[in-house]
């Protein structure tokens, strides 16, 4: 029994696997990101930045500021370095408008990702002011992915998506997938956030 | 254009608009980076390049000592520093499953043979997944020819493959010269490239260290659970081997049957300062793949150093003495041990009990390892709190804190938090403490310095004494427990409140899984043809089987979802996380001969 089930298990990640391997001429019309507008209502809960400090997740939200989301986690491989790559990159586009937008990434992996870990982690990817990483329990966590419609069980599976937040009312752009810098920036645009 | 070395054998027709904005980038690169004429020096010798290799592999770091560049969707900059082609293809370089990406095998063994992948579907979300790849309609293996040194170099640079598929966007696209480029492919060579020591074609050695002065009926629990865990693997392994090994008796090579597993007992005796010597003498005569479980009168240090200089997996040391380090690679401990005792009573003081910052904090230690860890482990988090320093009195050896210096202490310090990182003693001082004249607000004690007997302290003292309890409080009744209690008694592994079976029992996850003797090969037919197949890349996710690399074992744990422990609340995995159990509770205790544990705080404060 025990086996099938893990044979089983093993062929999901497998199958969900697969789409990354498709190749690029497959889908050479369609962007290499999926966007989506959703609602979607916070929880209210208080989570921990990288100072150690904590963070309602309401103020951060409401706080008059465009806010972008992503999930991540410190000794996370793969999506992460790439997600934060994006980021990074976007900060570095910006250039003088850096600080008009509130980069936010929130741990899947509490815990291990402390105030420390996490200070480290953006000091590794160059981060300037206006990017904070978010940590909190393991409940609070929950209903935060849950809030995004991106609750996921197990951390390693964890996939590539990015919300974007502008000042007022509920509504976000989602995005699965990887973004240029520019793509990344049409979006932003697209919220009606201008610099 | 300065001197570019494009490989001459691509073609620059079939190549997308990546690669022409690479070259563009490319040659846009200043001299200091790209300086004209490296890329004719010659190599350097083999050990050098290795070195310089791995540098390039893990740190992201050019020989020359700048970052190496990459661009990820042509405008996004990748610096080396934050991530390089370990976090991806992982330290063995078998590759990893993560954020719904593979990152495929890119040691030269597998990238010089040809390679199957099955043609890939995306899932539909309303239709349920097929049952398997062959139901898969229009399954067709993908293939890539063995890779050449000059092919491999374009798919690093350019993400073309050498069936000219334009590789996924996550694989960054790297600017390397020639010269920098051999280097890499020279150290790609010699990952993974021979099964580590410890391997033959019939079984796979381990050992488990026992030194110095453990307690007989410790060392029996810890030995019984890890001969019901190799027991468990070698009763399946033969099941599998029946038809492999033609009677049993011709043993084919490991990476095409299921080699059994031993142990062997590595005593250490006499003082711990002559511990690595013995070590490396057993290791001399027997030559094990890793070491499971063991015990030690004192500290793991001298096994910690001989598991990472000789790059030995340790699995699971049951230890209150960990070596704690960020960087370590090669032990994987339970927990912190003693030192998450104290870590976690100065983070529960700062972010729950929210004390003032000017806070004082009289803190007793005892002259043994334990007690000076735990007050490690406290400082450690204090200081990063940016708290003021404690007042530390430290006990001789063997000392006893007498009434009259505990209140001459008190009387001198005030002090607003009272840490009685004791053992033995722990419940006569909170006995005094209770009896006054002035009861203190708060005192921390440490399970393990009190040896888990928390029924010492005091009923008197319980109201305003906080344990560090490093264990889960309750025992439930989920499927995980029943099950594991089940497995525990029919494979005659004792239960104790030792704990021991209750950590090891773990092994049957970071050791019993990643061998796991899958019943169904996906592909049998590719077996033994010298193609890197399908069934492989399936196998690569979860098992190590024909992977037998040390590394590799190491990579495929950090891959391994949270679950839940015996022992412990929670236990979770992440590449380089070395203790895998993150908590430690702060409790009180009910009064009575029988107490309830009071939770005060989470398993893990931040
Ligand atoms: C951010 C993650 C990431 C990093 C960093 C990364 N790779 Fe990759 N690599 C991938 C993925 C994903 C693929 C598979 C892409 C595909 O098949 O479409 C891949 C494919 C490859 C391949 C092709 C393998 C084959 O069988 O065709 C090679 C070779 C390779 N990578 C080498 C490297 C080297 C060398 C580095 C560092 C200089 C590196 N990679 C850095 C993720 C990464």
């Amino acid at each position: 029994m025990r086996h099938y089930a893990r044979i089983a298990v093993a062929l999901c990640l497998l199958i969900v696997a697969l789409p990354a391997l498709v190749p690029v001429q497959a889908r050479a019309e369609s962007k290499q990101y999926k966007r989506s507008v959703e609602g979607y209502q916070m929880p209210d809960v208080t989570l921990i930045n990288q100072e150690g400090k904590n963070v309602r997740l309401k103020n951060l939200v409401e706080s008059g500021k465009p806010v972008i989301v992503d999930f991540i986690y410190g000794t996370c491989t793969t999506i992460c370095p790439v997600l934060s790559a994006c980021y990074i990159s976007l900060q570095n586009k910006l250039g003088a408008n850096t600080p008009k937008v509130h980069l936010v990434s929130i741990s899947i992996d509490p815990e291990n990702d402390s105030p420390r870990v996490m200070r480290d982690y953006l000091k590794r990817y160059r981060a300037k002011t206006g990017w904070d990483f978010l940590t909190g329990s393991r409940k609070d966590i929950d209903a935060v992915m849950r809030g995004f419609d991106a609750y996921i069980p197990n951390k390693m599976s964890h996939y590539a998506v990015t919300f974007i937040h502008k000042p007022g009312g509920n509504s976000w752009i989602r995005i699965n997938g990887i973004t240029s810098t520019s793509e990344f920036i049409e979006e932003i645009k697209k919220a009606d956030i201008s610099f | 254009m300065h001197c570019l070395h494009i490989p001459t054998s691509l073609k620059l027709t079939g190549i997308s608009v990546t690669a022409v904005c690479l070259l563009a980038l490319l040659s846009l690169l200043p001299l200091t980076v790209w300086s004209a004429g490296t890329g004719d020096a010659p190599l350097p010798p083999p050990e050098e390049v290795v070195r310089l290799g791995e540098k390039m592999y893990r740190d992201g770091l050019f020989p020359s000592g700048g970052e190496v560049q990459a661009v990820i969707r042509d405008d996004v900059q990748v610096n080396s520093a934050s991530f390089s082609c370990v976090s991806c293809h992982l330290r063995s370089g078998i590759g990893s499953i993560e954020g719904q990406i593979l990152s495929p095998p890119t040691n030269g063994l597998k990238l010089y043979k040809p390679y199957y992948q099955y043609n890939p579907v995306f899932p539909e979300p309303n239709k349920p997944p097929p049952k398997n790849m062959m139901d898969r309609p229009g399954a067709k293996p993908l293939y890539r020819p063995a890779y050449t040194d000059e092919t491999l170099a374009a798919v690093i640079r350019f993400g073309v493959n050498p069936s000219k598929r334009e590789l996924n966007p996550v694989m960054p696209r790297y600017l390397l010269d020639d010269r920098d480029m051999s280097i890499l492919i020279a150290y790609l060579k010699t990952l993974s490239a021979e099964h580590s020591p410890g391997v033959s074609k019939k079984e796979i050695r381990f050992a488990t260290v026992i030194a110095g002065d453990v307690p007989t009926e410790r060392r029996s629990e810890m030995l019984a659970i890890l001969d019901a865990v190799i027991k468990n693997h070698n009763t399946k392994a033969k099941k599998r081997n029946k038809n492999i090994n033609l009677g049993g008796n011709r043993y084919v090579e490991a990476s095409f049957n299921y080699p059994f597993f031993t142990l062997s007992r590595w005593e250490l005796t006499g003082p711990p300062a002559t511990w690595r010597a013995q070590l490396d003498e057993y290791y001399r005569k027997e030559p094990v793949f890793a070491l499971l479980g063991g015990m030690a009168a004192g500290s793991w240090q001298p096994m910690h150093e001989f598991s990472e200089q000789n790059k030995i997996p340790c699995l699971l040391p049951v230890t209150d003495l960990p070596v704690i380090s960020e960087s370590d690679w090669y032990t994987l401990y339970l927990s912190r041990g003693a030192w998450q005792e104290g870590d976690s009573a100065a983070r529960y003081l700062h972010r729950i009990a929210e004390l003032p910052q000017d806070t004082s904090v009289l803190q007793i230690i005892e002259d043994s390892a334990t007690s000076r860890a735990v007050a490690a482990g406290f400082a450690g988090a204090w200081q990063e709190l940016m708290r003021l320093p404690p007042v530390t009195v430290k006990l001789g050896h063997r000392e006893q804190l007498s009434p009259t210096a505990l209140r001459q202490l008190l009387r001198k310090e005030k002090p607003d938090v009272i840490l009685l990182w004791t053992s033995g003693q722990t419940g006569a001082i909170l006995s005094e403490l209770a009896v006054g004249p002035e009861v203190p607000k708060r005192v921390h004690v440490s399970s393990t310095l009190l040896n888990h007997r928390l029924v010492e302290i005091p009923d008197r003292a319980r109201l305003f004494t906080f344990i560090s309890y490093p264990y889960r409080i309750d025992e439930v009744k989920e499927p995980f427990h029943v099950n594991a209690r089940a497995w525990l008694k029919k494979n005659a592994a004792p239960v104790t409140d030792q704990r021991i079976s209750a950590n090891l029992f773990t092994l049957t996850k970071v050791l019993l899984e990643p061998f796991q003797v899958v019943k169904r090969d996906f592909n049998p037919a590719g077996q033994g043809n010298g193609l890197v197949i399908m069934e492989e890349q399936f196998e690569m996710m979860m098992h190590v089987r024909r992977n037998y690399y040390r590394d590799y074992l190491l990579d495929v744990i950090d891959m391994m979802a949270d679950t839940k422990s015996l022992a412990f609340e929670r236990v979770s995995f992440g590449p380089g996380q070395r203790y895998i159990s993150k908590g430690c509770y702060i409790i009180k205790l009910s009064p009575g001969d029988k107490p309830n544990l009071i939770r005060e705080s989470d398993w893990v404060i931040h």
